[in-house]
Formats: structure tokens, sequence, C-alpha cells
């Protein structure tokens, strides 16, 4: 009987600590633990024999830390201790019976975008130790003690890919229910159950105790089988070593509560022993598995750190989507990934809960953008992401390195495009949106656009996808061209909504196509929409009209429990009124606006200037000698960095008109000067310097290709080569990546003659002079004025 | 998990932004009070403190049986006198990191103020931690010198990840150090100080031992 039939019946006894237990049987597990799987085999199988012996049904592999970077140093590899866990686990189980569960613990590094490791190496140094465990015979695969979700994402996918073996997960909280890295309890429920593991949990950092409101949380979220393994009790640190200090008569009382709830799969973490768990197995025998009482479904989609639950109208922002906006365009021809990361916090300042991305543009490489796009939306933004292609490809990439549940947008009524998209879906775990039309184009009638939502249901359904995980989008036209077709788009939300008990979305603003006052049409009709029952309008929430409309609603159908989120959202608004100051553009000149830092006002000057001024010649005469003050006021230290950055950005709102302007008149273009390359250097991940001096050189004029943080040195070089940089930026924060930097110049000047300035707390002229640095930057102001030199 | 009490004091966040006691002109006090409160929902503080016996050796200090050598006269000198000393590790989390993230995506002037509250929340975690620790030490009659960290003097921070790993920081702070010694999340302090049976003499300040301090835009006057 494999584990997975052996669950449906049976409660499930895990086994308990390792390191503690190994610590104490007189051998220091020292540096490698993992290593005493070859070299002190005996020791390490008497562990497992005696959880065996004390009732444990499975064992975790002697290998938490066999990866590629905990090991490095080693004489053995990762695939050496695995080969020899497992077979030695193996060993013992053939005595006792039961299961043999490789175990896999976190990385030792960080993950993108709180550490410098990629998804992808993730994911590939996760498959090696897969791959090693499934050939040496694991029963299987049990990823443990997480603190990062997408760790995780990358753990389970490993393991599904490069396995047949069931996956069991835990994850370590703390009694906030989130854990270190900001992972909440609800949402690793979530996508952890939607990416089909076969069981769930929590382990490590807390007791027993602590634990019991964390599986009454978790059962909200899943039905999948819940795994509990606490330590023994919360660490104290008595002098220089940690203690475990809970009898095991308070574990067991304390896990049989527990189990009650209907968690089915138990044992222990740090500091528990095999006595201990014995005492406890004993008391767990006697009873029969708990089955968990059938759950109310939930609608639910989440990131890693926030999760959203369809139980009121929801806002869809639209605004990552380069159809209709020439800015947006130009930020993928470029990209300009800040442009993009900034759109997405405007909409989740603005109210939205969840973001719609789409990246489709001719001459962007869609898949390799949507990659790029979700990573960076994830590094500023908490929203859950609705993936939008039409391409299967771009959809599989983006959920692929979502982090959390997300939407795909979208299928509809054609049979390839469910065959081909809904197995995407139910692989990544992504809820999806259904379009009500297909092969013949949109019904007109409300019965028709009902049957291809039951028709889309039905297929979904069949590939395993939950009911309340389709979406049905009944599909806005213009009341321009269709006037009857607002009634009947209407009539199939009610029926989408009533009948097949399904969420529906609409893109709400083709309503008013063609139109005067649009906005008007667009919250009357989502208004009416929202009535018969829509629950995810997607829409421009920088609309506040609109958005303001999703709040009211929710107010008055009692969604919004107790008023909260619209008492903060008008107590905000009211707040942020009174403090703004009010301008009267006319009295100002360019330079009080940009030394005020007043964007808006900047932006509208800058937009009047236009109809009687050439592009070039407002720069020239009037941002530039704006600039230049605030610059000489900077340098003379009458005003401060946040100062002096308020302005630059002030300024840049005045470039962003004018930018708009030639986009959409395609004249006056002026010549940007550079390009100029800059960088923070391989190993180094404070880049706050960095960015401030590219928005600065970017308000002079300069093209600047910014490569990022923790750039090697060759990437810098191939990015100068390729852009025919006229000059490199790196920046470095400590004396250790100043290495790097060095490094970073000795390779770029043996490949061309580009001149270098460099930056950073550490540096100083003298030290960027011994580095091979041609220009040493103590601020962006310096950093201008270097450009100037040397860029003609 | 244990709270820790933190304040971010305005002027000491605008300090670390560059500020030098002069007006705050109103439109960026607008957006300094603004990323305050919006740092302050935002950080994950978290510790972790271990106290070692110490022993003086040629080249450091030797903490207890770990094997561990704090390097340099600096840090011998710092703790000359003690038998005991604490080693703490203290983080704003990797809340502090991603504010900072959201706020550096709305503009380089948020960024800027959200990196400045970030470290003063950390360096007031650091204050309220030292603290505590003095007046439990006030019971045993002992005394406790003050926050000595790598990279102080001539005491290298590459021993960064052994004090890390030595605290198991990773597990009871989810504090990790990269390759090249930086801890992440980034706002994060290792700190030594010594438990002394008299009173230490007075503190220098925090300046007069930096090896950046000619070279630094932020110091405290």
């Amino acid at each position: 009987m494999n584990v997975i039939e052996y669950i449906k019946d049976n409660i499930l006894l895990l086994d308990g600590a390792m390191g503690t237990v190994l610590q104490n049987s007189g051998i220091s597990p020292g540096k490698y633990p993992e290593a005493m799987n070859i070299d002190h085999a005996d020791v390490v199988a008497s562990v497992h024999d005696a959880y065996m012996t004390a009732g444990s049904k499975l064992v975790l592999t002697n290998t938490f830390g066999a990866s590629a970077h905990k090991m490095a140093g080693c004489q053995y590899t990762p695939r050496q201790v695995i080969t020899a866990g497992v077979q030695l686990a193996k060993k013992v189980r053939a005595k006792h019976g039961g299961y043999v569960a490789l175990d896999i613990g976190p990385l030792g590094r960080l993950l993108e975008p709180m550490g410098t490791m990629t998804f992808e190496q993730a994911y590939e140094d996760f498959a090696m130790q897969v791959k090693a465990g499934v050939a040496a015979g694991a029963d299987l695969i049990f990823i443990e003690t997480m603190t990062d979700l997408y760790e995780v994402k990358a753990a389970v996918l490993a393991a599904k890919e490069n396995s047949n073996l069931p996956v069991f997960t835990t994850m370590s909280f703390e009694q906030n229910m989130h854990t270190f890295a900001g992972t909440a309890l609800s949402s690793m429920a979530i996508t952890l159950d939607a990416l089909g593991v076969d069981a769930l949990g929590i382990n490590c950092s807390l007791g027993p105790v602590e634990m019991l409101p964390m599986a009454k949380e978790l059962k909200k979220w899943t039905d999948k089988p819940l795994i509990i393994k606490p330590n023994a009790g919360l660490p104290c640190l008595v002098n220089d070593k940690t203690v475990y200090n809970i009898t095991k008569e308070d574990f067991a009382a304390a896990m049989e509560e527990i189990m009650a709830l209907g968690v089915n799969i138990v044992g222990g973490c740090c500091g528990t022993t095999p006595e201990m768990l014995k005492f406890f197995f004993d008391k767990a025998k006697q009873r029969t598995k708990t089955d968990i009482s059938a759950r109310q479904p939930v609608s639910a989609v989440c990131s890693s750190g926030r999760t959203v639950v369809i139980d009121g109208v929801r806002i869809i922002g639209e605004r990552i989507n380069p159809t209709g906006k020439a800015l947006f365009k130009k930020a993928l021809e470029t990209g300009d990934m800040d442009y993009i990361a900034r759109q997405a916090v405007e909409q989740m300042n603005a109210g939205a809960h969840i973001l719609d991305v789409n990246v489709g543009h001719l001459g962007v490489d869609e898949k390799e953008m949507m990659i790029k796009t979700v990573k960076k939306i994830q590094s500023v933004c908490n929203l859950p992401l609705q993936i939008d292609s039409s391409s299967r490809e771009v959809i599989e990439a983006g959920l692929r390195v979502c982090n959390g549940k997300a939407i795909v947008n979208s299928v509809n009524g054609e049979q390839d495009k469910l065959d081909t998209i809904l197995p995407i879906a139910k692989k990544y775990g992504a809820a999806v949106l259904g379009l009500t039309l297909d092969e013949n184009g949109i019904p007109d009638t409300a019965q028709e656009r009902f049957a291809i939502a039951e028709k889309i249901l039905a297929n979904a359904l069949a590939h395993g996808i939950r009911k309340e995980d389709v979406f049905i989008d009944c599909l806005t036209l213009a009341s321009s061209a269709q006037q009857e077709g607002a009634v009947e788009t209407l009539r199939a939300v009610e029926m989408v909504t009533k009948q097949l008990g399904l969420k529906t979305t609409l893109g709400v603003s083709n309503i008013s196509f063609g139109l005067p006052n649009r906005q008007l049409l667009n919250s009357s009709f989502m208004t009416m929409a929202m009535y018969c029952g829509l629950k995810m309008p997607i829409i421009n929430p920088n609309a506040t009209a609109m958005t303001d409309a999703v709040y009211a609603f929710n107010q008055l159908t009692g969604a919004d429990v107790g008023g909260s989120a619209y008492i903060s959202r008008f107590n905000a608004e009211k707040a942020q009124k009174t403090a703004d100051i009010s301008v009267k553009t006319n009295v100002y000149s360019m330079e009080d606006l940009i030394s005020l830092g007043l964007d808006a006002e900047v932006k509208k000057f800058v937009k009047s200037l236009l109809k009687v001024k050439q592009p070039l010649e407002i720069v020239q005469e009037k941002l530039i000698p704006a600039l230049d003050k605030v610059g000489k006021d900077y340098e003379n230290g009458k005003i401060f960095l946040p100062q002096l950055m308020a302005s630059a950005e002030a300024a840049k709102k005045g470039f962003d008109a004018i930018n708009e302007y030639i986009v959409e008149n395609g004249s006056g273009n002026f010549e940007k000067k550079g390009p100029v390359i800059i960088a923070t250097v391989k190993g180094d991940v404070h880049d706050i310097g960095k960015n401030i001096v590219k928005t600065v050189l970017e308000n002079y004029g300069y093209e600047v290709i910014d490569l990022g943080k923790d750039v090697p040195p060759q990437a810098v070089v191939d990015a100068a080569m390729q852009h025919g940089a006229q000059l490199v930026g790196l920046s470095a924060l400590m004396t250790t990546t100043v290495k790097a930097m060095e490094q970073t110049i000795t390779l770029l000047k043996q490949s061309a003659d580009i001149p270098v300035m460099v930056g950073g707390a550490v540096l100083t002229a003298d030290f960027a002079r011994q580095i091979g640095a041609d220009y040493y930057a103590s601020d962006a102001q310096a950093a201008v004025s270097i450009a100037k030199k040397v860029i003609k | 998990m244990k709270t820790i009490d933190f304040t971010i004091d305005k002027s000491e966040m605008l300090r670390y932004t560059g500020h030098r006691g002069d007006i705050v002109p109103p439109h960026i006090d607008r957006i300094a009070d603004k990323v305050l409160s919006g740092c302050v929902a935002a950080v994950t503080p978290r510790s972790v403190v271990r106290r070692y016996s110490i022993e003086p050796v040629t080249d450091g200090v030797a903490v207890g049986n770990t094997g561990l050598i704090l390097a340099g006269k600096d840090i011998k000198n710092h703790l000359s006198g003690c038998s005991e000393c604490y080693i703490i590790c203290v983080t704003a989390g990797t809340g502090a990191d991603s504010f900072i993230r959201t706020m550096m995506a709305v503009d380089t002037v948020h960024g800027l103020l959200a990196d400045g509250a970030a470290t003063a929340a950390v360096e007031s975690c650091c204050d309220s931690v030292e603290n505590t620790l003095r007046e439990e030490l006030k019971k045993e009659g002992k005394y406790l010198t003050w926050r000595y960290s790598p990279g102080y003097g001539d005491f290298p921070f590459t021993q960064q990840p052994d004090i890390l790993a030595l605290l198991q920081a990773d597990k009871f702070a989810g504090v990790i150090c990269t390759d090249s010694c930086m801890m992440i999340p980034s706002k994060s302090v290792t700190a030594i100080m010594g438990i002394a049976d008299s009173k230490p003499a007075h503190r220098q300040r925090k300046c007069d031992t930096c090896p950046n301090k000619d070279n630094c835009n932020f110091s405290c006057r």
C-alpha cells in the first residue's frame, strides 16, 4: 500500500527531531550533518530505528540540508549524501515496515526579490535533490521547514516534474500566522492545495499548543490531508544552548486536541525525542482517523502575503496592458520595468484587489517579458495576479513564476482553447476566466452566452478544476453600436450567477465606447451589473468614481463587514486632501514648481507650454535650468537629498508630458544622449544610490540602461557592447563587493575603452582610482557632471 | 515570538537621508509622515540574543567553547574586563525590505525616505533589545558595554556569516548572509556587547570608531 492509500484510512505517525537527537549521540554533527549518512551511517540509522520502534510509520531521511549551497565545501556531494541517506533509512524500514520520505529543506539562500537566487536556479537545485532521492528509492518527497512560498513552489514543481512520488509539504510559521518571509498561512494553504500536493501543513518554530489555532485556520482553506509536526514547545535560550521544555504529557495532550480537528498526519520537530513521541503515539494509536467535515467552498486567489477572497466585489486592475497606451508600449519596447512597477503600485494604492497582466506587443518577446513583468510586480506589490495572454506558452510561463494562486485570462467556448489552456491552469493551480464566446463569435442573447458558460464549466470540472475557481466574463458590448446589448449582458450575468453559481467578471469600460461622458456610463453600467451579481469588474482603479462605487457597493451590501474598507478608504482620502497644497500655476515659475517638488503642477505647466513651444525649447529653457538650480543648491548644502529627488521626480513628470506629446504627435523628437549603463555590482543588493543616479541622469536627457543589482561582470560588459555605451556607472556598498566592482572594471577595460564611473558608501576618489575607475561620483549630481564631461 | 518595542524617530529617519537639522520643507515633510507611518506598519522586527563566556586570546576574543574567535584588537579592547558577552542579531524583517521596494516603485523620494525610516526602525529595535538586557543585568549587579558590530574598527565584517551561524539567525530571526557577507533582510544588525562587573568607561560616540567616518554624509553631530 503506498502512502496515499495508507492515509485514506489511517492516521500517519511521522518521526521527530533528527538534529537534536544526533547531537546527543555524542558525535558532533559539525557543519555538514548530512555527511553523517556516509561517515556515521550506523548512528543515523539508530535514530530512524528509535523512531520506528517508538511507533513512527514514516521517517524523513537525514537530507534536510543536502543542497548545493549548504553542502558547499563538504567532501561529499548532495547526491552522495542523499543516496546514502535514503538507503540507510530503507534498511531500517525493512525491519519495521512503513515509509521513507526524502527530506528537503530550504536551500539556505533567499530567493528573488528578497535575495539573489532566481526561481529557476532554485528549481534546478531542488530537481537535483529529487532525482537523487528517486534514484535511491524514496517512497515520497517531504518538503519542510520552508518560510518562502516561492521557494516551496519551486520545490513542488521540481518534485512533480521529476518524479511520480507523492509530495508532502510543510512550512514554518510564527504565531501571527505568517512566516519570516511574509507568507500568510491562508496563502500557503490555497497555493499548495491548488498546486496539487498530497498533504500540507506546518512544522517547526512553534510547539503544539501554539499550532492549535493554526490547524483551525488551515482547515478553512483546504480539504487536503493536514500535517502538524511541532517542536517540543517554544525554544528557550539557556546560556548558550537552545532548550525545548514541554513535557511529554503536555505535548501529547496538545497533539490530541489538534488531531480532534481532523489532522491525521502527525509527528514532532526540533527538541522532540523518540521517548516523547512514543508517549504520544501510544495515545494516538487508540484513536481512529477523524474526517474533516465538508468545507464551504471558497473562491480565493492570493499572492504570498495577501489572500483575496471573492466574497464581495473585487476590482481587477486593467492598467498593465499596452492596448491603447503609447507610453506603456514604449516601456515594453525599451524594457523599462520601473514604469510597469509604478503602474502596479499605483493601482494597488488606488484600491485594486487583483492585477491583470498583459504584455503582448508587436516586436516584444511576450514570453520573456511576461516572466520579467510578473517577477517585477511581485517585487513591489502583493496583489494576486491575473495572467492575460492569447498564447498558451506565455500563460504557462507567467503562471510558473507567479508566487501564489493566479487567474488565467482566458479561455472561451472554443473546444481547442479549452483543451490547451485548462490543463495548464490545473497544473499550476490557477483559477480560470472564461469568455462567453466561441468559434461563432459573441452570441447576441443572454441564453446563448449562458450555454457557453455551462460548456466552459463542464470542461473545467472535467479537468479537475473546481467550480469555485471558474469565473465567467459575459462580455460588454459598446452601447453606441448595440444599444440592446447592455441589457443582454446584465441578464447573462444574473443567469450565470444564480443558475450556475459562478462568479462573473466584466471588462466594464467597453460599454461607453464612442459615446460622450464615458465615466458616467461606465459607473452606471457597473453598478447595474454589480446588482445583477458581477463580482470582479475589470477596470482602471485610478478612475476614482469607479473604484469608489465598488467600495460603496460592498458597504451597502454588507460584503465589507463593519465597513472597515470603506471607512479607511475615505478617511485616508480626506487626510490626503487637507494636506494637498493648492497651487495656481500661473503665479509660479518652473523653477519654483520644480524646487517645491510639485509634480502634477510641473506636468500641467509643461503641457500648456507645449502649445506654444517646441519640446526641445522647453527642456533647454525651462526644465534643465530649474534642475541646475536645485543641483547647485544641493551641492552647496542648501537642500538635502530627498528635496533634490523631489525636484528630480517633479521634472520627470514634465519630461513624461513631453514624451507623451512626442509619441502622440510623432514630431519634435529630440536625441537622447548616451546611453549610460548603470548597475549595482555582483554580490551587492543595495541599489538605492544607483536608482537615484538613474533618475537624475535621465532628467538631464541621458538614456540610462539600468541592469539592476547583483549584476555579474560579464553581464555589464555584454550590455555595454550591445548598446554601445558611452559611460558605465557602477555602485557597490561594501568593501567585499568593491572587489566585484574591480573585476567588472578590469573585464570591461579588456573589451572596450569605455569610461567608468563608480560610487558607493565605502568608495573614495583614491579608492576609485586604485580599482581602475576613471571617475568617482560622490553623489548623483557629481554623476551628472561626469556624464557632461564624458558624453559630448 | 517576542515583540520588540520600537519607534521611528522622524529626525533620525531624516538624518539617514542626509538631513542636517535645517528646516524640513513641507512637501518633504508630508511624504516623510506618510512613509513613516507606512514603515511602522510594515516592519516585522525579530531578534536573537545569546550569552557567552569569553576569553581574550592573541588575535581577539574566544567565544565560549564555540570555536569562534572575534578577531581584532578593537573588539578585544571593547570587551576588555568582561568575562561574558551578549551576541545579538536584530532585524526589521522582510517586511521592511518589501516596503522599501514598494516605495521605490512610487518614486525615489518615497524610496529614499522609506530606506531612512527602516534604518531608524532597526536602530530603535536594537536600542530596545539593548535596554532590556541592560535592565536584566542590573539585577545581577552587572553592566553592559555598548553595541559593537562587525565592520567597526578592525573587527572584520567577514565574520558576519560565522556570527549568524552561531546564533542560528536564519532559524530564529529569518536572517541570512550572502556570499559577500551582506545580511538579508538588509535592515539587520549583529552586535557584540560586553558584560562587565564594573561600570564601563563612558562610551565613545558611534561615529568615532567608524572606518567610514571621513567619508560619510550621515554622521551624527
